[in-house]
């Protein structure tokens, strides 16, 4: 047990082909990609594709879903994520960011305190630290330093969600998921929201879910297409944007389906 | 808001003005008001009422047991029950223990004959039943149960009996079930201290809950204490009071029962007479004397207005 | 971090252990029903006893007698059963429907925080002052039209049709409202109406709860006792019209148990097991019903919207089956093309016109009936408890005229306190373990779930013979406070596992994937998590059975004691809970007065509660939201 705790998770990700079902319905096929360490990885593809479901097997979420049944490798670093592993440290070491913000029902110092509280951190000044930093980090301590105790569910949405990044970010995770975390935000929220992923990268690798085609040109580094449960390419995401290999990609980026 | 106010008002204005309607029209069925099968009251009943060829709860050629007591009868668990059922509808008749007729209703002669200590003592009343003391005759009783049984025995049973309307029985002959050996009214004489036992466990009888509970302080207050001191008084029917009764390890259970009590294991006997009266409501001038084949007619539904009686 | 690891397995034994518990009670109430009905039924004959329709008992019959001298057939009983379950159904499940919709779509907001709390209230309120006011007011109403007093029937559908009207109404509110507001306004921006937007879509996505709701109101009108017998008339008969006196299973046990001779009992606790297979086969029967509703709701043709279509539609169907004469049926079909067109259309906007209409309609008829029922207790016992201030405050004496119901207060509390100290942890860990543990069709789980349903349909006078024959028997041999509590205690884990599920149901998944994204375990997501969002709904299903306990007369009167006793000295002492106490004071005939000021004494505590419970949920849901 010991022994696996202190094992160190490497920030990045590789699988190799990846079959996930949903009882009868294949939801992945065969998906083979290597995430690199510290830079933005965008998914992008049309509702249904798999990508979500991709994303969440990252940090194993998809054991949640009853009827889930998950072939291939996925390993972070050389650790394997589905091998016997304490998917607690997993969760921890790979935090997730939601599409609709999910604040607990309590204050704002309460919900980023909510992660170290669940590690056994208990002593005030640790946690206070914690939550400041966090917040800074999520470029919020100016707007919260003053109502930590009020209700993080009195926040606005994007406010919200990037409390949810900052709660996330309160564990140190390694890797950051992030499933469409602004669709459910206006544009300015969005903007900040960006901007703090162009920060966050240079600590951490993050992988962004999204629907927003210039989202993905404007933040991420490497960018994978997903159709029907296959990733159809995967790469640079200037090559991906201005000079797709594959013809449905183009056809997907240009607008015409999808 | 106001409308829904309005038409509240307005809703339960229409049903009070319902209610205050009284019945016109021809005269209502009798309502027959009688207790459980089981219940020592209705036995008392059933085994007295006949129309001299049936009787309201007899047994076949078969030996199988049948009730007579008409389908359309209302049917109801406690004394009080009948009662407020008697009070509230003009067209009732019922039948209660005499002890708990209060003014809400009026008691009606049967065969001519007006319940009291005498009639029912001299037997001209017929509708009655004994009230009965049980204990384990298996167990030896504590100090304290035996001591609150020879109070029961004493002549201080009689106060209790007529401050709660039961018929005190001094004759040892009708103390005893029919063909049993004699149970005469013993001396009673309070000790120095209360009696070593645990608390008394009182269990039986509804109907004779008043005389118990006026023994009880009775009791209680020669000893200067009070009753719940002594006893634990938990009444849930007779059947219940006798299978506690025999369940009794501890010899600290007294039971009560509404009917005569014949049984091996169980030592018994009559504290007081009690009267079964015939009621109906106070509003109700044409009924003030039946026969017994009157009310069998009528509790066996072959007569279902008072009209008919004749 | 391996604290955390046995934390969670220890957790998770302790949620099995609890769902096992309810499993383990239903089949010991099986058991011990059965090993005492059996030897009855054998000396009755199976056959005799279920379908024969004589029921004379002999007191004097044992098992030992040869041929049994008495009859014991409990059909007609169970044709009364019936008949009064279909009534109160008419009567309070459509009533509480409505209600429920009226409640929960068109009633204006400043009244419906009254309307809520009152109907929680009339919850609490004891059967047997449903029973009295019954007799007092309804019998003499319905005297005008009846050949007799007006008891029978009719009277006791009506009876049982407002007593459960709580249950439906505050079931079905609750499904309604946890109907995500999103349906509604989707409905609106496609042009339907409000009233179309509601039955349409809204009342259509919460079914189950509705269907769930209706099952609980079976349930009670199958078991209520105390306020049947004060208005069915029990004569062992077919009910001779909506006027004819008949008895319900649960009167007979009630009524002939403390006189009843050996057989005699034996086919009381007979007919108790009749009441428990009556549970079984209707929980069956909606389990069934309400599976196909959910797999027809999946195929977006729901059962509900059919039977809804059905009832709102039934004009039309009525015109269709009415099959006319050869000659008439061209012109008829002629002239249905004609307007078919526009019936279709306009036939839609009306159906949910007259499904308003009669939403509020019935919460007004609700409402009135309620004010009613608490109006005239408070009108007849209030006066009475400020002239005579010694029935709270007096000192106990048992051959005192003047009756004090102070022993009978702390006894009830006594009861509330340890039922519920036993019930709500089993339960609480029940509901988590249904809801956050259990896979959905695990045949362990299903039977769980069964267990609940079963439980929560079994009549509270059957947990009373169940009481009455292994709890009295084990702690004491006579009735004690502790047997009572036991066995209320069981009576109230359906409510709270149901309660307690549907509020954590309620709790989004999106919050408990937070905590687990964060590399919570699942118990400390459950802990600080999921419990705090659900706890106002928790709350108030512990309120809720805290009413139940305190109106409950059925389940204590064999296992507790009846007698207004002395003030208790202890768990091991019998007495009667306020509402018994006012059974006995109403039974009793010349005590109304003081009935009636328990009665009145006993609403206020369950407003007092009810109140208190709002006022706490409030706080709760307030620091929650962070307003």
């Amino acid at each position: 047990m010991k022994n696996k705790l202190n094992q160190e998770y490497k920030q990045n990700i590789s699988v190799k082909d990846a079959n996930l079902w949903y009882g009868d319905f294949q939801a992945l096929k065969g998906v083979c990609m290597e995430v690199p360490e510290k830079q933005v990885t965008a998914f992008i593809g049309p509702s249904g594709c798999g990508k979500s479901t991709f994303l969440k097997c990252f940090n194993r979420m998809n054991d949640l879903v009853p009827g889930c049944r998950i072939e291939g490798d996925f390993k972070i670093g050389d650790i394997d994520v589905y091998g016997k592993i304490d998917v607690n440290e997993l969760r921890k070491n790979v935090g997730m960011v939601f599409q609709k913000p999910n604040p607990f029902p309590m204050s704002v110092y309460d919900n980023i305190a909510y992660g170290p509280r669940t590690f056994g951190i208990t002593k005030r000044a640790l946690l206070d630290e914690i939550v400041e930093t966090s917040l800074k980090a999520s470029a919020m301590w100016e707007e919260l330093k003053d109502r930590l105790n009020k209700s993080a569910l009195g926040l606005s949405g994007g406010q919200q969600q990037r409390l949810c990044i900052a709660r996330a970010l309160a564990v140190k995770p390694k890797i950051l998921l992030m499933d469409e975390p602004t669709s459910a935000l206006d544009p300015i929220s969005t903007g900040k929201i960006e901007e703090l992923c162009d920060e966050l990268k240079k600590d951490m690798t993050i992988v962004i879910v999204t629907h927003n085609m210039q989202q993905a040109t404007r933040i991420s580094d490497k960018t994978g297409f997903f159709l029907l449960g296959e990733l159809i390419e995967f790469g640079n995401t200037d090559d991906i944007f201005y000079d797709p290999k594959d013809e449905r990609t183009e056809r997907y980026i240009t607008g015409r389906f999808g | 808001m106001k409308k829904f106010l309005a038409v509240l008002l307005a809703s339960v204005a229409i049903v009070s003005m319902a209610i205050g309607f009284t019945a016109c029209g021809g005269e209502k069925n009798i309502t027959v008001v009688v207790r459980e099968a089981g219940s020592g009251t209705r036995e008392a009943f059933d085994k007295v009422v006949t129309d001299g060829e049936h009787y309201l709860e007899e047994k076949d050629a078969n030996g199988q047991k049948v009730y007579n007591t008409t389908d359309k009868a209302d049917i109801q668990k406690e004394t009080g029950n009948v009662m407020t059922k008697v009070a509230n509808d003009v067209n009732a008749i019922g039948y209660v223990s005499l002890g708990s007729v209060n003014d809400t209703v009026k008691v009606v002669r049967v065969e001519g004959v007006a319940p009291s200590a005498t009639t029912v003592l001299d037997g001209s009343y017929k509708i009655q039943r004994p009230f009965v003391i049980m204990t384990n005759s298996d167990v030896t009783l504590t100090a304290r149960a035996s001591d609150f049984l020879t109070y029961l025995k004493s002549e201080a049973s009689e106060d209790h009996a007529d401050e709660t309307g039961c018929i005190y029985l001094s004759d040892p002959a009708m103390r005893a079930n029919v063909g049993e050996t004699a149970i005469p009214v013993e001396d009673f004489t309070a000790e120095a201290t209360l009696p070593e036992g645990d608390k008394i466990v009182i269990n039986g009888s509804t109907s004779m809950e008043k005389f118990i509970k006026n023994a009880m302080e009775g009791y209680a207050d020669l000893y200067g204490t009070t009753a719940d001191a002594i006893f634990t008084l938990d009444l849930q029917g007779s059947s219940v009071g006798k299978s506690a009764v025999k369940n009794d390890n501890a010899g600290n259970v007294i039971g009560l029962s509404s009917a005569s009590v014949a049984e091996d294991g169980i030592d018994s006997f009559n504290v007081c007479l009690d009267a079964v009266a015939v009621v109906v409501n106070n509003n109700n001038e044409t009924v003030n004397d039946l026969t017994l084949a009157q009310l069998y007619d009528i509790f066996s539904g072959q007569i279902t207005k008072f009209g008919e009686l004749g | 971090m391996i604290s955390s690891k046995v934390k969670e397995r220890a957790g998770c034994v302790i949620f099995t252990v609890a769902a096992v518990i309810c499993v383990i009670a239903v089949i010991a109430i099986f058991v011990f029903m059965l090993i005492r009905g059996i030897p009855a039924l054998g000396k009755i004959g199976f056959f005799d006893f279920l379908f024969g329709d004589k029921w004379s008992p002999d007191r004097l019959d044992t098992f030992e007698t040869e041929t049994l001298s008495g009859s014991y057939g409990i059909f007609k009983m169970i044709v009364g059963t019936l008949l009064a379950t279909v009534g109160a159904l008419a009567i309070g499940g459509t009533l509480g429907f409505f209600t429920a919709v009226f409640l929960a779509f068109y009633c204006p907001k400043k009244l419906k925080k009254v309307f809520s709390s009152m109907i929680n209230l009339l919850a609490g309120i004891p059967s047997v002052v449903y029973g009295f006011f019954g007799i007092v007011f309804l019998l003499p109403l319905l005297a005008n039209f009846a050949p007799n007093n007006g008891s029978g029937l009719l009277a006791t559908s009506i009876i049982l049709g407002i007593m459960i009207l709580p249950t439906v109404v505050s079931l079905s509110k609750t499904s309604l409202e946890a109907v995500p507001r999103t349906y509604y306004e989707g409905a609106l921006a496609l042009g339907a109406s409000h009233s179309r937007a509601v039955f349409g879509t809204m009342v259509k996505a919460s079914r189950s709860g509705i269907f769930a709701s209706l099952v609980l109101g079976i349930g009670r009108a199958l078991g209520e006792t105390m306020a049947v017998v004060m208005v069915a008339g029990n004569s062992v008969a077919y009910p001779d019209g909506l006027f004819g006196s008949f008895r319900v299973l649960t009167a007979n046990i009630v009524m002939e148990m403390g006189y009843a001779g050996e057989v005699q009992q034996g086919a009381l606790v007979a007919t108790g097991v009749v009441l428990l297979f009556f549970v079984l086969i209707v929980n069956l029967i909606f389990g069934a019903i309400s599976k196909r509703a959910i797999a027809c709701g999946v195929n977006g043709k729901g059962f509900i919207s059919k039977a809804f279509n059905k009832i709102f539609k039934r004009k039309e169907d009525r015109k269709e089956n009415k099959q006319p004469g050869a000659f008439k049926s061209k012109l008829i079909k002629i002239k249905n093309k004609i307007g078919e067109v526009k019936d279709g259309v306009k036939y839609k906007i009306n159906s949910s016109k007259i499904g308003a209409g009669f939403a509020i309609g019935s919460g007004i008829l609700s409402a009135s009936a309620l004010l009613l029922v608490i109006g005239f207790i408070f009108v007849q016992g209030a006066p009475y408890l400020f002239t005579h201030p010694n029935l709270l405050f007096g000192e106990y004496q048992f051959n005192s005229e003047e009756i004090t119901i102070l022993p009978s207060i702390i006894t009830t509390l006594m009861t509330v306190l340890l039922s519920l100290v036993i019930a709500v942890p089993i339960g609480i860990c029940t509901a988590i373990f249904l809801n956050e543990y259990a896979q959905k069709n695990n045949i362990f789980v299903r039977l769980i779930r069964g267990a609940i349903d079963v439980l929560s349909g079994v009549p509270s006078i059957v947990y009373g013979l169940f009481g009455m024959l292994t709890f009295v028997v084990i702690i004491k041999g006579t009735s004690t406070i502790l047997a009572g509590s036991l066995t209320v205690s069981i009576m109230l884990l359906p409510t709270i596992v149901r309660s307690t599920e549907e509020s954590l149901k309620s709790v989004m998944d999106s919050l408990r994937e937070g905590s687990l994204a964060l590399g919570a375990g699942k118990m400390r997501t459950i802990f600080k998590v999921v419990l705090p969002s659900a706890l106002p709904g928790i709350l108030s299903a512990i309120i809720l059975s805290m009413g139940r306990v305190i109106s409950e007369s059925a389940p204590f009167i064999y296992t507790m004691g009846s007698v207004i006793s002395a003030m208790p000295s202890g768990y091991l002492d019998s007495n009667a809970t306020l509402a018994v106490a006012l059974y006995r004071l109403a039974g009793e005939g010349w005590y109304v007065n003081e009935a009636y000021a328990t009665a009145v004494v006993l609403i206020v505590l369950v407003l007092g509660l009810n109140l208190l419970a709002e006022f706490i949920a409030g706080r709760l849901n307030k620091r929650l939201k962070g307003v």
